[in-house]
């Protein structure tokens, strides 16, 4: 039992069980050192690490008494616990006076927004159909019109669309906005005859009367997708979309319009503002399998000798793809273009040539590097560029993560709150497991709950500034992409989540949060030992 | 008496080992040696059994500075009356257990035999 001169790894394993009882929470303590007053009677190497390795799941088991049942379970000599402090209370102040700030109310309300909308897809239903009410009891068409273009059921969307368009003629663009609900609904049968009266020209509204006669011909989509091909009244209709004179999918008008009703109303559900960013397109597939179809018999044209024809066939797609380039404004309907645009090209490239017209087709062969650059090569479409991609995960992850925290460290102060107040006034409450753990709670939750909020106002702050320069500003094409990117990060986390059962690829996603939620639970536990940490018992 | 501390057959091992000279106290690492149990083991079933009473602990008493060649003071442990009494009981219903299983397990044995 003589004292020996102690190995590396002796020394090494006293060090190690010298900050396992730092660490070891203070209502148990005792156990560690008895642990620790062993280590000298120890003389292998193998067994002190052992010894240790025992004492570090000894320590694993004793956090987790701390953390679920509040200490030992009788709750014997427990160490004397603080009451919440001054600071502790200006700490909670500065935490709620933050949310004063408009990123932080707002961003609050746009992340638990998100959250309800990715349960159910009519989450605001209720609330729509209240101000709805309320909007057709003032007769106020616009505002009926804006809550149209956001309703989902058919049932409700359509006869008050229908309303606002007959109370306000002017308003008749909202029926492209709002019609994609629903492609097989009686209601809507006469909705394209409408838009093609009001803009006659406008490829918009022949687009739509495809959809509604996709609607009829294949309802419910029983037959196979590719079947409508062989129905020449849709086919028409992409014709007449192809060869329509104009393309407009009214984004500006629908922005200019949302902008109108959210300042006239005073909205401020980021929501219901940024729910504008969603304009409608129309299915591109009409005028997709048309072009294909013309591209198609331009090059057995051109393979019979039939330049003229296939000349003609491909510059009425190419003007199409153009017109959607040009007036689509949506990357979406850029990236459609292309797929128009590109074969297009292609026919007409060797035409010019043999024509003797090489500058022309040299300018095609380079617009159709530019699209497959651009495009084709990068692995596909993305609505979000490249260099946005990186801020909107860090800020969906900050505001979501930031809001979930202020959520529930909010709920247990309450909690804590509302147990030291009664404490004051019953004795038998103010002792026990549940007496510490509020008073724990009270000291420092507010901490956490004041870098929760900053956490989602910072991380919301782009996205408000995104909303507010679309409400103050002109629309233009900066304005939109934006506005898109600042919706993207809101929704982007719970999105993830929702997906993840189905797309693997986003499960490091779901560990990412459970790792940050991980670190957040035992830097608390690390946090709370230190801070209650007793001086060392002396034993006997 | 034993429906709160589930008694695992480590826990049976330690109480054996407790009960073998129960007026005696005793040391955590000696336990480990004499029991095969780890400490990540050992400590756990300890702290359950002082919390519900049925151990009693005691750090060593002080010594001579010689006596004591710059150790620490030792936690030393056994069994209260209760605890005595409590792990008795759960050791003989353990035994008529195993006897149960052994012979039922000689059944099935038998049981195997006479299997084709």
């Amino acid at each position: 039992m003589n004292a020996q001169p102690k190995l590396g790894v002796s020394r090494a394993v006293d060090r190690a069980f010298a900050t396992l009882v730092r660490i070891w929470p203070a209502d148990s303590r005792e156990w560690a050192l008895a642990m620790q007053a062993e280590l000298p009677e120890i003389h292998n190497s193998q067994e002190s690490l052992q010894w240790l390795a025992g004492g570090i799941m000894s320590l694993g088991k004793a956090w987790w008494t701390e953390l679920f049942r509040g200490g030992n379970a009788e709750g014997k000599n427990l160490t004397p616990v603080k009451r919440p402090g001054a600071l502790a209370g200006v700490t909670l102040l500065a935490a709620l006076a933050l949310l004063i700030l408009p990123s932080a109310h707002q961003g609050l309300k746009a992340v638990t927004g998100s959250w309800r909308s990715n349960q159910s897809y009519y989450a605001y239903h209720d609330e729509l159909m209240s101000m709805a009410r309320d909007a057709e009891s003032h007769g106020d068409a616009k505002m009926m019109a804006f809550i149209a273009m956001r309703l989902g059921p058919p049932s409700d969307m359509i006869p008050l669309a229908n309303k606002a368009v007959a109370m306000d003629p002017s308003l008749i663009w909202i029926l492209s906005q709002a019609h994609y609900e629903d492609y097989n609904n009686p209601g809507t049968r006469d909705w394209p005859a409408k838009l093609e009266a009001w803009d006659p020209g406008n490829a918009m509204g022949y687009m739509v009367e495809a959809e509604v006669r996709q609607g009829e011909f294949n309802p419910g989509f029983k037959k196979p997708y590719d079947a409508i091909e062989s129905d020449p009244q849709w086919m028409e209709a992409g014709r007449k979309a192809v060869e329509a004179p104009r393309y407009d999918n009214y984004r500006d008008r629908r922005l200019a319009f949302d902008r109108e009703v959210i300042l006239a109303h005073g909205i401020t559900d980021p929501n219901f503002v940024a729910a504008s960013r969603f304009t409608r397109w129309p299915n591109s597939d009409p005028a997709s399998f048309y072009s294909k179809r013309l591209l198609s018999e331009a090059r057995l044209a051109l393979a019979r000798g039939d330049k003229e024809t296939a000349k003609r066939d491909a510059w009425t797609v190419v003007h199409f793809g153009e017109l959607v380039r040009g007036h689509g404004a949506t990357d979406m309907e850029r990236y459609w273009s292309f797929q128009y645009l590109k074969p297009a090209f292609e026919i007409l490239q060797p035409i010019l040539v043999s024509e003797g017209h090489k500058d022309e087709a040299a300018m095609l062969s380079q617009e159709t590097e530019a699209m497959t650059l651009r495009y084709f090569a990068g692995g596909g479409f993305s609505s979000w560029s490249p260099s946005s991609q990186g801020w909107i995960v860090t800020s969906s992850v900050g505001m979501n993560l930031g809001a979930a925290f202020s959520i529930v460290l909010f709920a247990v102060l309450l909690l804590a709150g509302l147990w030291l107040l009664a404490a004051r006034f019953a004795d038998d409450l103010a002792s026990g497991k549940l007496f510490r753990m509020a008073c724990w709670t009270a000291r420092f939750a507010p901490a956490g709950l004041l870098v929760s909020i900053v956490l989602l106002a910072a991380s919301y702050w782009p996205s408000l500034a995104a909303i507010r320069s679309y409400l103050d500003y002109p629309v233009n094409s900066s304005t939109v992409r934006s506005l898109t990117e600042s919706a993207g990060a809101v929704y982007w986390l719970p999105e993830n989540f929702r997906h993840s059962q189905t797309n693997s690829a986003n499960h490091q996603l779901i560990w990412l949060f459970v790792v940050v939620a991980g670190l957040f639970t035992v830097a608390m536990i690390v946090g709370r030992n230190m801070i209650n940490r007793a001086p060392r018992v002396k034993a006997a | 008496m034993t429906a709160n501390v589930r008694v695992s057959k480590q826990t049976l091992t330690l109480l054996a080992a407790l009960t073998a000279k129960a007026a005696s106290w005793h040391y955590g690492y000696a336990l480990s040696r004499q029991t095969g149990l780890q400490s990540g083991t050992l400590y756990p079933i300890l702290m359950r059994l002082e919390e519900r009473g049925w151990l009693e602990t005691q750090w060593e008493s002080p010594q001579t500075p010689e006596e004591r060649k710059g150790r620490p003071p030792r936690h030393m442990y056994r069994l209260t009356a209760g605890g005595r009494a409590w792990a008795m009981e759960a050791l003989t219903a353990a035994k008529s257990k195993a006897r149960v299983t052994s012979r039922a397990a000689g059944l099935t044995c038998i049981g195997a035999e006479l299997t084709p």
